[in-house]
């Protein structure tokens, strides 16, 4: 526990004009970027991190945490209006709130999304706080047998969630996984795959892999099909009354831990959140029928979740070095770009740093309570606004970003490849998240693999002998076994058996 | 048909904005070879704005200390001096790119130890022969980490295991200081030991602490807060007297134990300021006189001291350069570790 005056310090540091602008400039950013469908909160985070340059790391991750909660809760406006969700992790809102929107209350619904994405913040932000240093405490223990088991549960997770098909999921796992191997070997120093291009040999500039996968490809999706400007009506958010949010304040805490949760397990993010908490809120309900229908009760568990998955997925990242999703991948290479390694040894060269991204977190989420309740109209705007005007700027901030960070021509030509992968994966069906997380993970997988066998003289034993490693493993097992449908099938005739059928 | 057209072009658009890139690279490059010749630059320098260049990322240890250089460099030299970020390829393009720059001495290369690699594990052909080194005067001194429940309690214990040749030792990558400091014990030592790499010295010395190998070797700039936290101890550092870490104590030299290692001495990551070679002696003066004056003043004394970094003397640069060079690109090519022979760029084996 470090000194509380260096905690208050932390807290005073950030109370500057200087600081407050810009977390009042992050909240923004991030709702624009989140309220206009297209434009992901991933998309928004890697080009904002090319412009952190010079900035000192506190002030750079107060911007990029402030984006991410106001990106995530962004994507709300468009869900409940338009039914089109603005950022992925909003689409579970998108069942209910439009429905309340053509009922007339699409203001309550917008307020309502606003405060419980508020809450959902901030309870899951304390969760963050007792957490992550309980998982540091932890992650001394870890050794490369479970990096290695980690990293490769999460490929396979994100394979298996994030896309529809497993077997595409998978596909654009491995992809990512043979990306993973360009560049020198860092274990013999041989050069793979760089057939003698000296920018390669750092392998693949993460963040232009992200910008062409995430910002390029929707560009080159959005030339295909230019839409004309869509209408919406023009609601203000309606503060909701403090009779629903005492009403809703159990739900929301039930949200905000799942949210918190499914947020620490590496290789799913805030989309799966809300969708686990929409499904299991509408599972408790005495109302199950209204589900789907206008029931405020999905708006408050998808948008809780979604917000409440931010400081639970900040927990692996900042402790063990292990993103949970695309947009904690960014976030981590960014704060690489801002010479904080984040890992075990983080919190040894900055005691605080628990603190000051809590503290970070909980003045963001304020911001977005009060934009999102006072500047509605605003934001709605934003919905109008002509794509092909959009999309130019993106193209524009894209190139310069890309070529910000390592100040290489070459990086652009690999921003734009990715763009179009990206753009045919999408044809095929093949989400990105699981190509990233295998680009990211696959050398962390592959290095410690090889360091463990390097360790223990080219024994797999320690992979079942180390009690944390065998965990891991024995997780891997289930979630593959639980994803055949023979195996289903099977509890399912069981559970029949033993309790009739019900 | 329509989108089709569209995305032929939008690819088009692509290829077109890379090869403008491109092209634009050459046509810089071929301004910066009619400068070369302009010896008598060497009168009106500096002649506008100087670029320092580093080949890692911002906020690592070299940009940091690029940095606390910067605004000395500027008052001393009258004109603007900015820090450019240049990573990729182990420093190697930032070499490429000083190389490419004319030899005016208004590019200044951020040079570190990996140039005396280069040569052997072939991330480019540039080496010391091109450049002329301003200065080397700080170094990151090697040392010996262990954990504080380690049976290793004294240098001594280092080397017995090392005899018995069952040691792993937990390194950054193949090449680096810290390995070629275990390869330089273990020849004089007589000892054998696997070398596992962790990409960072710190995160080697987190593979002790945590029981994965018996011992690391790291800079003490990089541990310096295990050691002060008491999550880590230092056994002894590769140089000929002791080191003192403040809120620590002090670290024993390893001739302390092994009088031999003293012709090694001291072993570390090392940084100093340096030109393409060619650049007019006079301005290469000046900017040693800048140099020393840097490492001199209080802020710089200041920055060392609590970086745990060591500030060396090295008479002549060029020639420790050239020294070092030749000794560790043969040392690892000798060991099996090095991809070409040093040969093949030019460096001779040392006598």
């Amino acid at each position: 526990m470090p000194d509380i005056t260096l905690i208050l310090d932390s807290l005073w540091s950030m109370l500057t004009i200087k600081h407050l602008l810009l977390f009042v400039i992050g909240t923004i950013a991030g709702i624009l970027i989140g309220s206009l469908p297209g434009l992901t909160t991933t998309m928004g985070i890697s080009l904002l991190i090319s412009f952190t340059w010079g900035m000192d790391w506190l002030e750079a991750v107060t911007l990029i945490i402030a984006l991410h909660v106001g990106g995530t809760y962004g994507g709300s406006t468009a869900a409940i209006f338009l039914n089109i969700p603005g950022t992925p992790a909003a689409a579970a809102t998108a069942l209910d709130g439009y429905p309340m929107a053509q009922k007339g209350e699409g203001g309550l619904a917008r307020g309502i999304a606003t405060v419980q994405s508020f809450l959902g913040t901030v309870i899951a932000a304390v969760i963050f706080l007792v957490a992550a240093p309980l998982l540091v405490e932890l992650s001394m223990n870890f050794g490369s047998w479970e990096y290695f088991m980690l990293a490769f549960f999460g490929i396979l997770i994100s394979a298996n969630i994030t896309s529809g098909s497993l077997i595409k999921g998978l596909m654009a796992g491995v992809l990512g996984l043979m990306l993973a191997t360009v560049g020198m070997d860092s274990i013999t120093g041989n050069q793979r795959f760089t057939f003698g291009e000296a920018s390669l040999m750092d392998g693949f500039s993460l963040i232009a892999v992200l910008i062409g996968l995430f910002g390029i490809t929707e560009i080159i999706h959005s030339l295909m099909e230019l839409k004309p400007p869509l209408k919406s009506k023009n609601v203000k958010s309606t503060i909701p009354p403090w009779r629903l949010v005492k009403k809703f304040l159990p739900l929301g805490g039930r949200s905000s831990v799942v949210g918190a949760f499914v947020g620490s397990v590496p290789g799913v993010g805030a989309d799966v959140a809300s969708w686990v908490s929409y499904d299991w809120a509408r599972r408790k309900s005495k109302d199950k029928e209204s589900f789907g229908k206008g029931n405020p009760e999905g708006v408050v568990a998808s948008e809780t979740a979604n917000n409440a998955c931010i400081p639970g997925s900040y927990v692996p990242m900042l402790t063990l070095g292990i993103p949970g999703d695309s947009v904690t991948a960014v976030i981590m290479g960014g704060l690489l770009l801002h010479g904080l390694q984040p890992g075990p040894k983080l919190t040894v060269s900055n005691p605080t740093i628990v603190y000051e991204v809590f503290f970070i977190l909980v003045i963001s989420a304020a911001m977005m309570l009060i934009f999102g309740l006072l500047f509605t109209s605003v934001f709605q705007k934003v919905l109008l606004l002509p794509k092909s005007t959009v999309l130019t700027v993106i193209v524009v901030i894209s190139i310069i970003g890309t070529f910000a960070v390592n100040n290489r021509p070459f990086d652009i030509l690999v921003m734009f490849a990715f763009g179009i992968i990206g753009y045919f994966m999408r044809m095929f069906g093949m989400a990105a998240p699981p190509l990233v997380l295998g680009l990211i993970l696959g050398l962390m997988a592959e290095q410690n693999f090889r360091r463990a066998m390097l360790s223990a003289d080219y024994s797999f034993l320690p992979f079942v002998t180390r009690p944390l490693s065998l965990l891991l493993l024995i997780l891997i097992v289930l979630v593959f076994l639980f994803q055949s449908e023979k195996v289903k099938n099977w509890f399912a005739a069981k559970r029949k058996r033993l309790f009739g059928n019900s | 048909m329509k989108k089709f057209i569209s995305l032929l072009l939008f690819i088009l658009l692509v290829f077109v904005s890379v090869a403008c890139g491109g092209a634009n690279e050459e046509g810089e490059a071929s301004t910066s070879d009619s400068g070369e010749n302009s010896e008598n630059a060497a009168e009106g320098y500096p002649d506008g704005p100087i670029e320092i260049i580093v080949g890692f990322g911002e906020g690592g240890g070299t940009d940091t200390m690029a940095r606390m250089l910067q605004p000395i460099f500027q008052e001393e030299l009258g004109v603007n001096v900015a820090v450019r970020n240049m990573p990729g390829a182990s420093s190697a393009l930032a070499l490429e790119h000083v190389a490419e720059q004319p030899a005016d001495g208004q590019t200044i290369l951020f040079q570190t130890d990996l140039l005396r690699v280069f040569p052997t594990m072939g991330m480019t052909d540039l080496t010391y022969k091109d450049f002329e080194q301003v200065g080397v005067g700080t170094m990151g001194i090697a040392n010996f980490v262990v954990s504080p429940d380690s049976e290793l309690e004294t240098f001594d214990d280092i080397v017995s295991l090392l005899q018995e040749g069952d040691a792993t030792i937990g390194v950054a990558g193949v090449g680096d200081p810290w390995h070629l400091t275990a390869e330089i014990v273990n020849s004089v030592v007589e000892g054998e030991s696997e070398i596992i790499t962790y990409e960072s010295g710190s995160n080697a010395a987190m593979a002790t602490l945590r029981g994965e190998v018996d011992f690391s070797i790291s800079g003490v700039n990089e541990v310096v807060d295990l050691l002060q936290s008491g999550e880590a101890e230092s056994l002894a550092v590769m140089d000929k007297e002791g080191f003192e870490v403040p809120d620590y104590g002090t670290i024993p030299p390893v001739t302390d134990f092994v009088e031999e290692l003293e012709a090694y001495a001291p072993e570390g990551t090392w940084w100093g300021p340096a030109v393409k070679a060619g650049t007019p002696e006079p301005i290469v003066e000046k900017l040693r006189e800048v140099y020393n004056k840097a490492l001199q003043s209080e802020e710089f004394k200041k920055f060392a001291e609590e970086g745990a970094i060591v500030m060396i003397d090295v008479d002549d640069p060029q020639e420790y350069t050239k020294e070092t060079t030749e000794i560790t690109s043969w040392l690892l090519w000798d060991i099996g570790t090095g991809k070409r022979s040093p040969e093949e760029v030019g460096i001779q084996r040392p006598e």
